[in-house]
């Protein structure tokens, strides 16, 4: 894994996309909670130092900021004819990274991150909430972190980045979650059922059978679109998957329904993952999930971005970056039984924890 | 025999043929590709709906992707994902290229005669249900769908594409039938696909689709009355002193400046000021339209023309040419490398206004001039700003 402070830089292959993409990214593990929350707005002021940096030297590269659960950075990008400006990316970051923005930018970039912001918080926040706590970074939310960003001044920021980019311990890995039921109030005559379970990290030689489970589950003509939808006409509107971190992930599923439907959502999800966990299924349905999720892994390869930005979220969580071309090759190696077999060690579906 | 029509301008551009039975068919080139991406689009949305049968195009679209496509799977791995509009109705799905020609047989079942028995046809009618539950709850939505019924009042544009859920929630499996067979011809489709191999690829999908919908009789239907060119302005209380708000114009014939123009000047204005312009062709003619909070409409019009005005000088200025390659040629050209993305602008491209001057869509490139974009930026504020009763604002 790599060390905390320690920048991480993913170039894209040269030639292969019509936009050349570089990401530099700092891991967030072991940073105080202070600087975890200003982690965006720190990104957002880099990307901005960045560019300017880039437009000095005369070559307009694109810059935006990228945060996830474990890491803080930006990535350029440069168009046809500029692609060889982003090896400079590391001089420029280097130059700006300790005290990325002025007094008199401060305004500006944060009302330009607020304004991008979305207004309210989504659904999976409220599952990490649940899941991870208010202590573990992979339990900030939205809400906490607008309210963090907007108290923030220039100093803040300042203190943040240094924090970033310092040598420091590790942080603990979170608590093993278990599936919890998260109740959001219903809206507008429509509620939903939400749950939350937990999930394996990057690493995990259990990642690949959890996804083709989760695929199982969700999309058109998945588990549980046939058993809610299908068969009892519970819902139009349908979220089923995983997402794993450097040192933890979670699974959650979304099912938006009439506000007196709730229960009995739960009880045909409850019946799915129990037949999620049996094996009860088509091997057709897991042959069609595998297919999906390799379609998608193709088509997200296509973009330099994005195989940058994945590059260094596998760099900081200490996996083999190469595992993101080798992605079709172990999720076609999925058996049902490999399906059946992670359901029931992770998603548990028989026993949630109980209302949140 | 097809006929060969390749767009003269571009002979790299996409292919484009014609069969007997009038299917369209369109390929896009996309080198070292292990995907290929297609697209049914049938030439039927809710414009074609008469009084009666509104909300009846959307039903189609759910059965027939659950009874004549089986779902929609490809192979048991690929769905196909459909959607209803005003003009037209599209089935998409996304393949590695050893599918196509199962993708292609998915496709064409569109045209199978369609005969939902009454679970089928009962189980897609409660999701519809649910479907308008969930989007009569926005009220980005309903704001959006009052400024078509403002924009086009009395055309088959108005009405929304989910309908009337009385005339939904009455229809029957022979109305169904019915419908199916007036509707659903492959001369009122076109296939495009997008591929590594595409001009093999595209000569054994013509093979196949020679076969769809053999004595399929060929009915005429209504074409969909024009909308008039116009402007409105509408909008829906949210509370805190705010509304959402809709503006938007229709113009006769292309729209706003080229494809490349369109796209440029959509993410600058995005990237500079935060507001999406959004764009619909209605066969004849183009609708444009923005949406967002303000304190009433005029100062919604308002603050979309200055902020039009304001980008347009941004990118007229010293650091013009930077902005518009930063902020709009970098992500557009990104953006442009998704597969589905190209299938989807080569299917928009055919619908060129004049039929003998098919081109293909253009591209952004680093020529792309500010010229051109801030034409397209100052064109559009001078349609929203019409939308205000006592003219341009300023």
């Amino acid at each position: 894994m790599t060390a905390p402070g320690a920048p991480v830089l993913a170039n894209s292959v040269p030639g292969e996309h019509a936009v050349a993409a570089a990401t530099l990214a700092v891991p967030l593990t072991g940073a105080d909670r202070a600087s975890v929350l200003a982690a965006p707005l720190v990104a957002a002021a880099w990307a901005c130092a960045v560019a300017a940096e880039a437009r000095r030297g005369g070559t307009p590269v694109r810059t935006e900021p990228v945060v996830t659960a474990d890491y803080a950075g930006i990535t350029a990008e440069a168009a046809p004819g500029d692609h060889d400006a982003l090896r400079r990316l590391a001089d420029w970051f280097a130059a700006v990274a300790e005290h990325p923005l002025e007094e008199w930018e401060f305004g500006t970039v944060r009302r330009s991150f607020l304004s991008r912001t979305p207004s309210s918080a989504r659904w999976s926040d409220a599952v990490r909430r649940a899941l991870f706590g208010d202590r573990h970074r992979y339990g900030v939310g939205h809400d906490e972190r607008v309210a963090h960003v907007t108290g923030c001044g220039p100093a803040d920021v300042t203190a943040a980045a240094r924090e970033l980019l310092a040598a420091r311990p590790a942080g603990p890995a979170p608590l093993v979650p278990r599936t919890v039921r998260v109740r959001l109030p219903a809206e507008g005559g429509a509620a939903c059922h939400l749950l939350g379970t937990p999930g394996v990290s990057l690493g995990s030689d259990d990642k690949y059978a959890l996804h083709v489970a989760w695929a199982l589950l969700g999309g058109r003509d998945g588990m549980l679109d046939r058993r809610l939808r299908g068969e009892h006409a519970l819902t139009y509107s349908l979220a089923a998957f995983s997402r794993e971190f450097a040192d933890g992930g979670y699974g959650a599923c979304f099912a938006a329904c009439a506000p007196g439907a709730r229960d009995e959502v739960a009880e045909r999800t409850g019946e799915v993952l129990r037949a999620l966990e049996r094996g009860s299924f088509p091997r057709s349905l897991v042959d069609s999930a595998k297919e999906r999720l390799i379609i998608a892994n193709h088509r997200s390869l296509r973009n330099g971005r994005s195989v940058t930005e994945r590059l260094c979220g596998y760099e900081i969580a200490g996996t083999d970056p190469g595992g993101i071309t080798q992605y079709a090759r172990h999720v076609g190696g999925v058996t049902p039984e490999q399906v059946a077999d992670v359901a029931r060690r992770h998603i548990g579906g028989d026993q949630p924890g109980g209302d949140l | 025999m097809p006929v060969l029509t390749t767009g003269p301008r571009d002979p790299t551009g996409p292919r484009h043929l014609t069969l007997d039975n009038g299917l369209h068919l369109v390929g896009v080139r996309r080198p070292g590709s292990p995907l290929a991406a297609l697209r049914l689009r049938i030439d039927i949305g809710s414009a074609d709906e008469a009084p009666g049968e509104h909300g009846l195009a959307h039903v189609l679209e759910h059965l027939v992707v659950r009874c004549s496509m089986g779902g929609g799977r490809v192979a048991d791995g690929a769905l196909v994902e459909a959607a209803t509009g005003r003009p037209h109705t599209s089935y998409d799905v996304l393949v590695r290229t050893g599918d196509i020609a199962t993708a292609g047989d998915v496709l064409g079942a569109a045209f199978r005669q369609l005969k939902p028995d009454t679970r089928d046809l009962a189980d897609e009618l409660a999701a519809i249900r649910r479907e308008r539950a969930q989007r009569t709850a926005d009220v980005r939505w309903r704001v959006q769908e009052a400024m078509f019924a403002a924009l086009c009042p009395d055309t088959p544009y108005a009405h929304p594409v989910l309908g009337d859920p009385r005339t939904v929630d009455a229809l029957t499996d022979e109305a169904v039938h019915r419908l199916h067979s007036r509707w659903y011809h492959p001369s009122r489709a076109t296939l495009v696909i997008g591929s590594d191999r595409v001009d093999e690829e595209l000569a054994a999908l013509a093979e196949r689709a020679r076969l769809w919908a053999p004595g399929h009789p060929r009915t005429e239907t209504r074409a969909a009355a024009p909308p008039p060119g116009g402007h409105a302005v509408v909008s829906e209380a949210v509370g805190a002193g705010r509304r959402a708000v809709a503006v938007g114009f229709t113009e006769p014939g292309a729209p706003c400046g080229t494809d490349a123009g369109f796209a440029l000047a959509r993410r600058s204005v995005r990237a500079a000021r935060g507001i999406d312009v959004l764009r619909l062709r209605l066969r004849s003619h183009t609708c444009t339209w923005v949406m967002l909070a303000a304190t009433d409409e005029t100062a919604a019009v308002r603050s979309v023309a200055a902020a039009l005005r304001a980008v347009r000088e941004l990118l007229l200025g010293p650091d013009g040419a930077a902005l518009l390659r930063t902020e709009a040629l970098i992500p557009e050209l990104r953006a442009a490398e998704d597969i589905q993305r190209s299938v989807a602008d080569a299917t928009d491209a055919t619908d060129a206004f004049d039929a003998s001057d098919r081109i293909p869509a253009s591209r952004p490139t680093t020529a792309t001039g500010v010229g051109e974009v801030a034409d397209v930026i100052a064109r559009w504020r001078q349609g929203f700003a019409a939308a205000l009763p006592e003219g341009p604002a300023t």
